[in-house]
């Protein structure tokens, strides 16, 4: 895995995948994307955040490309200010003279990746310009600057993540552009599932995971009160580690998971009870 | 004989009128001829004549004297005798009434003073006596009351009674003679030494409120009865106290107050005296607050918490009198003082942690759960009945108002936390899930005699089940017994973390209980069983009766533990166990000890359990007590299955869930009621029976009701609000979506709030013209579109960078150096490297709050001069106002317009600027009357749109009552808080002056208003949003002006002057 900083505010990680990664499957979504991939279809995974996407897709690159001897993946982590040539790439100056640099995207197409564009709806609207080319049948890309048009390889795949929940409606995803792809729910995993999670990720005992997925689930029940998204299998593993690392569980939990989802006094004040009576002094 | 002849010279010169005196003066004269001396038998038949003389019907006095005579020198002396006829001459100058009647009580009141006292006496009569018949029957209604006083009070203390009477019949001479009747009575309810005391109130009651004496004479005696004369004494100091500084109404609250004391013991009383004093000291109307708070503040809290309280009060009013409102601290109408209390106090308040477990509940359960006072499910009489415990109905959790079983506040909420948790874990762990399986029952208690039968009787599966049984009691108690272990079991298996808390409960609980050793057998092994689940019982001599069933018991109990799977029908069926082995201990008490071979006998007995069969159990041995079940642990709260079960089904049939259409009929209630165990109605008579089913009917039909009612019970109160003395006109409002908010109020003067002092009432207001909207566009078409320009030039106002230029002030340095990269390359790029700080979306809320204040329908008039209308007025003062409603009326027939107009007009002008903005915003209106009835009015809510029915009910926009101010704009905060927008602004527009019932001391007291309208302003400050006052001022009666000089403030007394201002102010806010 390395880390690329292109010289603009852009965050892309290329991934070389030795091990594979530990990702539980919880419905058909292996089968789905596998399905997607071999018919060249472009995903989207929609989900809450800390649901297991990032790390689905990269147990998905794994999976399909065990054999591909460069990068089964890049990721983009978009934001607000991210351009379509952040995307597509740039001419650099060097010594009175220019050098063009792929970006993300080109690199991605050129080389038969899996391009994942996560938090897509973050990025300026410009970028959809690029997408959806890359959509249709033909799967290209054009790099007007360069004058140059990318076929996509087979092994290049486009995948979007949003998390639906979050968004503004003024930042929702364009009917047109969401039709052009085949849709993945992610929602956080059932309790045995998480618990397991939990046990693997942060190295806590097996009880101690056991409870911070019964706590989940409590504190999910509370979403109607401003906590729209339930807390996340990521937050349940910060606890976790904390725990294996010798805080006692009920100030891990206060600080990873109390203090995290909220502001609000009397809310934070009830899931502290839920913790307190879950874990033991 | 000289002297005889002399006496009898005299003699003839008087003769007493009436036969009787005749014969009297007769016997007197014969036979004191001998004992007194010539001179004092002068002295009389002088005094005599005298009396006779005195005036014209004095002959009665004197034949009263006479007749007299013999008793008044047999008891006293001549001397006395004397005495007494010279005063009754003096008395005859009043009337001879007055004279008789004193000469025919003195006998008697002579008995109970001293001679020394006599000049007193008389003293007291003649200040009292007077000629006119009203003063003659108050001063014989005060002799013959005299004689009776004196047994209760000394002389020198009767002449105030003389001297409240001489009041009082100054005002009414009925109510002078009644309060001479009985005031001895009321005396007679006061300790002795504290008489005093009460006639000095009563006097000064008698100046400051002679209406109420003869009521007061009743009641206060009456509440000051039973306590102890300290108490008594205090509480008389204090009410004079009160009289004397605060006058009659603080007198009336003081005497209503008090009117409590008898439900408290000496203690207390003695308790409630001590403080009422110490504060009545420093400040008498602070007492009363303090009186008509305490006796419900004793219900609720300790002595011990309230005095910490009460005294930090006292100390402040001690240190800090100018700055301290002790009024609000004792009426608890301030917030501070609410803290002090609650700080001080160990218990806790399911008020001040509902929320916090309503949502511990919710996450626990899933469920959406309401926690409620107890009381309110107890109100509804279907049949919970316990206050202080808790309980659910399958859909809420019922907790008692307050805890205060252990001595820290975190302890006794973490007893609401035990209780709330139970039972939430009920309706998780699916207490209330039985279902009725007579097979499954039969095969697993195959070693019962179970009769095989198809006909079952009972309503609801559980009744099903315990109708099976001779002892329903006996087998739904340990139903609950068992089933509470369980739900205790698998709430600390999965939730270990509240274990703690539930041992210490279980503890507590444990120490209340009584030795089971005492007790018959059956019932010990019953109490042994349930002190095991609290924890106790753990080491049990094996020398104790009955110790192997003991054994038995507890090991069925812990069966539970191993049951995979665990649920109600378990709990069914060892309860079944339990019964079995319980029905075979004879309820003996340990005392009549009976051999061994006796209880095996019984325990050979093969039982029963189907309630129609002969029931061979041991009940039928002699000496056999019926078993008294002892009270379950009440952390466990009421546990009522049977009813639960039941009200879930009505309630799923009134909203459609169940299928079963036919639902419960009236016969299948009373069946319900005949069988179940969780009612007592055994005890009822048939007609009492038909009574309760009838009332449990109808109570249990309501439950679905229950939010409707509340919905009607509101309405009913805006209704009777209309009815007092409601200003104006008519409220324009429908009744259909009203809402209730509460809001505190500030209290300048004591620098602190009432908390939920004000209840906002919101509701949308109703449709007026179709057209006026429309005609005022066309009005101001012009002034519309100027408005709309103006607003039009603050949108693209921002600080947001837009990028991607080819002009604006900054350079973007990655576009730059894409774009030499590109130029170098060989391309031609745009020149877009440029930047510019722009807001491209707005983000603004606005509300818009208008003053529908009856004041707004006064006429504002364009020429500005013509303010001081009484300037152009030159008739007379008297017909002033005449002169200026004709010409106010001439005014409206000008086009001249009302306050309410110019806000109408700006509300229209606003709107359609705003729109073609795109801002959030909305339109409210507020008034009503009175604290508990402002009046908040829905135009447009933010985010609705600006459409035809908004339009119309602009249109209806109209003075209506009163300008409560601060909770208008409270609730406008409420409005602007939800919505999340990052510019928000409240626009007020009224003219100015806050005004309501009791908003402020009086109806002239401006500043309480003011300030109250300031904090407000000031709240929304605090929380982000920017106030503004609009004021269309008239006469400059506009009050806020100067009290609001830190809020953005502007007057308008024109609408043309509009779209300037509100540009500006515009502009102003977008700086933010
Ligand atoms: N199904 C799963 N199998 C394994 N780990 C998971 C799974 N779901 C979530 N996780 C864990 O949760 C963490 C957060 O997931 P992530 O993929 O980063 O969420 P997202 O991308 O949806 O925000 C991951 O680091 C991983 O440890
Ligand atoms: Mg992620």
């Amino acid at each position: 895995m390395s880390k690329k900083n292109t010289g603009h505010s852009i965050s892309v990680e290329e991934f070389k995948l030795v091990n594979e990664p530990f990702y539980i499957p919880i419905k058909n979504e292996v089968k789905i994307f596998e399905e997607a991939y071999n018919s060249k279809i472009p995903v989207i995974l929609k989900g809450p955040t800390g649901s297991g996407k990032t790390r689905f897709i990269e147990y998905m690159a794994w999976k399909l490309k065990k054999e591909s001897p460069s990068s089964p993946l890049i990721t983009v982590a978009c934001h607000e200010d991210l351009t379509a040539s952040d995307l597509v790439g740039r001419y650099l100056i060097e010594d009175q003279t220019t050098k063009w640099i792929d970006g993300p995207i080109t690199r991605a197409a050129r080389i038969g990746a899996i391009c994942y564009l996560d938090e897509v709806v973050e990025a300026r609207k410009d970028t959809t310009v690029l997408i959806h080319p890359l959509t249709d049948y033909r799967r290209l890309l054009p790099i007007e600057k360069k004058g140059e048009l990318i076929e996509a390889p087979d092994g290049f795949m486009l995948v979007l993540s949003y998390n639906p929940g979050y968004q503004s409606i003024t930042k929702d995803l364009k009917q047109s552009t969401r039709q052009r792809f085949v849709s993945i729910e992610f929602d956080y995993p059932p309790e045995e599932t998480e618990a397991k999670i939990i046990a693997k990720e942060s190295g806590c005992s097996t009880k101690i995971a056991a409870s911070l997925a019964l706590l989940a689930i409590k504190v999910r029940n509370l979403r109607e009160y401003g906590l729209s998204e339930g807390v996340s299998t990521r937050l349940l593993i910060y606890a976790g580690s904390l725990i294996k690392k010798g805080v006692k569980p009920i100030e891990a939990c206060i600080s990873t998971i109390v203090w995290s989802l909220t502001d609000e006094r009397e809310l934070q004040d009830s899931i502290e009870e839920l913790v307190r009576s879950i874990f033991t002094e | 004989m000289n002297s005889f002849s002399k006496k009898n010279n005299i003699e003839n010169n008087y003769s007493p009128t009436s036969e009787i005196a005749k014969i009297a003066y007769q016997d007197f004269l014969k036979t004191y001829n001998q004992q007194l001396s010539n001179n004092e038998i002068t002295d009389y038949i002088k005094t005599c004549m005298e009396i006779t003389n005195s005036s014209l019907r004095a002959w009665e006095a004197s034949d009263s004297y006479v007749k007299e005579s013999t008793k008044l020198i047999q008891s006293f002396d001549f001397e006395t005798l004397i005495y007494i006829g010279n005063t009754a001459k003096k008395l005859c100058a009043f009337s001879p009434m007055i004279a008789s009647n004193y000469i025919n009580n003195s006998a008697l009141i002579l008995e109970s003073i001293d001679k020394n006292d006599l000049d007193r006496y008389t003293n007291i009569l003649t200040n009292t006596a007077g000629s006119n018949w009203k003063d003659i029957a108050l001063t014989n209604a005060f002799i013959s009351v005299t004689f009776d006083l004196l047994k209760s009070i000394p002389l020198i203390h009767i002449k105030h009674v003389s001297i409240i009477a001489k009041n009082l019949s100054e005002k009414s001479h009925d109510l002078a003679i009644t309060f001479l009747e009985n005031f001895d009575d009321s005396l007679n309810n006061i300790h002795q030494p504290s008489r005093i005391k009460f006639i000095k109130l009563v006097n000064e009651l008698s100046i400051v409120s002679w209406p109420d004496v003869a009521r007061i004479l009743e009641t206060l005696p009456a509440a000051l009865k039973g306590t102890s004369n300290t108490t008594t004494k205090s509480f008389l100091i204090i009410g004079y106290q009160i009289l004397k500084n605060d006058g009659r109404k603080a007198f009336e609250d003081y005497n209503n107050a008090i009117s409590d004391l008898i439900n408290f013991n000496n203690l207390d009383q003695n308790w409630i005296a001590k403080f009422a004093i110490k504060i009545n000291k420093l400040d008498s109307n602070s007492s009363v607050t303090f009186l008509q708070q305490i006796f419900i503040l004793l219900k609720i809290y300790s002595k011990k918490d309230l005095a910490k309280w009460l005294n930090e009060g006292l100390q402040y009013m001690q240190n800090n009198p100018k700055n301290f409102d002790a009024n609000a601290y004792f009426s608890l109408e301030s917030t501070f003082s609410i803290q002090s209390l609650y700080r001080h106090a160990n218990l806790e308040l399911l008020d001040n942690k509902k929320e916090l477990l309503e949502k511990y509940c919710k996450g626990l359960s899933g469920i959406n759960i309401n926690i409620l006072d107890v009381k309110e499910l107890i109100d509804r009489q279907i049949g919970w009945q316990v206050s202080y415990i808790a309980a659910t109905d399958g859909e809420h959790v019922y907790l008692p108002n307050k805890i205060n079983i252990f001595n820290t506040k975190h302890n006794n909420f973490l007893a609401y936390k035990v209780y709330a948790t139970h039972q939430v874990s009920r309706l998780e762990f699916g207490s209330y899930a039985y279902k009725f399986e007579y097979n499954k029952l039969l095969e697993k208690n195959s070693d019962i005699n179970l009769k095989n039968t198809t006909e079952f009787s009972g309503i609801t599966e559980i009744q099903k089940l315990f109708a099976l049984f001779s002892d329903k009691k006996l087998i739904s108690y340990l139903f609950s017994v068992v089933e509470d272990y369980r739900i205790d079991y698998l709430v600390n298996t999965k939730y270990p973390g509240i274990s703690n808390a539930y041992n210490m409960i279980k503890k507590f609980e444990l120490s209340k209980r009584v030795s089971p050793f005492n007790l018959p057998y059956r019932e010990m092994l019953i109490e042994s069983i349930i002190q095991y689940t609290l924890g106790g019982m753990r080491n049990i001599s094996e020398e104790l009766p009955y110790v192997d069933e003991y054994t038995q018991a507890i090991n069925l109990l812990n069966s539970i533990k191993t049951i995979d799977g665990v649920d109600v029908n378990s709990s069914v069926e060892i309860s079944v166990q339990i019964y079995t082995l319980l029905k075979n201990i004879p309820n003996f008490h340990s005392i009549h000890e009976i051999d061994k071979s006796k209880k095996d006998v019984v325990s050979s007995e093969s039982i029963s359990l189907l309630a129609d069969s002969d029931d061979v159990s041991s009940v039928n041995l002699e000496n056999n007590q019926e078993t008294e079940l002892p009270n379950l642990p009440e952390h466990l709260g009421e546990f009522k299955p049977d009813l639960v079960e039941l009200i879930t089904y009505v309630k799923n049939q009134q909203d459609g869930i169940e299928s079963n259409a036919s639902g419960f009929d009236q016969m299948q209630l009373q069946e319900f009621l005949k069988q179940t165990t969780e009612l007592n109605v055994s005890e009822l008579s048939e007609g009492e029976f038909s009574e309760y089913s009838n009332l449990f009917t109808n109570n249990l039909m309501d439950l679905s009701n229950a939010k409707f009612d509340k919905q009607k019970k509101l309405d009913a109160d805006l209704e009777n609000h209309d009815l007092h003395d409601g200003p104006i006109s008519q409220s324009k409002y429908t009744n259909e979506k009203v809402r209730e908010f509460f809001y505190d109020e500030w209290n300048f003067r004591s620098r602190d709030y009432k908390p939920a002092w004000c209840r906002v009432l919101e509701k949308e207001l109703d449709f007026g013209e179709i057209d006026y909207y429309d005609q005022i566009i066309s009005e101001h078409s012009k002034l519309i579109k100027e408005t709309k320009r103006k607003f039009e030039y603050l949108k693209p106002e921002s600080m947001h960078k837009e990028k991607r230029l080819e002009d604006g002030d900054e350079i973007d340095l990655d576009r730059l150096v894409d774009f030499y990269a590109e130029k170098l390359a060989g391309y031609s790029p745009l020149a877009d490297f440029y930047s510019k700080r722009n807001k491209i979306e707005r983000d603004v809320a606005v509300a818009l709050l208008l003053d529908m204040s009856a004041s707004t329908d006064e006429i504002i008039e364009k020429d500005i001069n013509s303010s001081n209308q009484y300037n152009q007025y030159s008739g007379a003062p008297g017909t002033y106002f005449r002169w200026l409603a004709s010409r106010n009326s001439e005014k409206s027939f000008n086009t001249n317009k009302r306050i309410i107009d110019i806000e109408k007009e700006s509300a229209i002008v606003l709107s359609e600027a705003l729109d073609s903005i795109g801002d959030n915003y909305g339109l409210y209106g507020f008034s009503g009357y009175g604290r508990d009835n402002v009046e908040y009015f829905v135009i447009k809510d933010i985010g609705e749109k600006l459409d035809k029915n908004v339009h119309r009910k602009i249109a209806n926009i109209q003075p209506v009552r009163s300008t409560r101010m601060g909770p208008a704009i409270r609730h406008t905060i409420q409005k602007l808080e939800l919505s999340s927008s990052k510019v928000k602004i409240m626009i007020m527009l009224s003219d100015g002056r806050p005004q309501d019932h009791e908003y402020g001391k009086d109806r002239t007291e401006k500043v309480y208003a003011i300030h109250d309208t300031r904090q407000a302003l000031l709240e929304a400050k605090h929380k982000g949003i920017t106030p503004f006052l609009l004021t269309v001022d008239k006469d400059g009666h506009d009050y806020l002006q100067e009290m609001c000089n830190d809020i953005g403030y502007e007057v308008v007394s024109d609408i043309d002057s509009l779209p300037e201002r509100l540009t500006n102010l515009y502009k102003k806010i977008s700086v933010k």
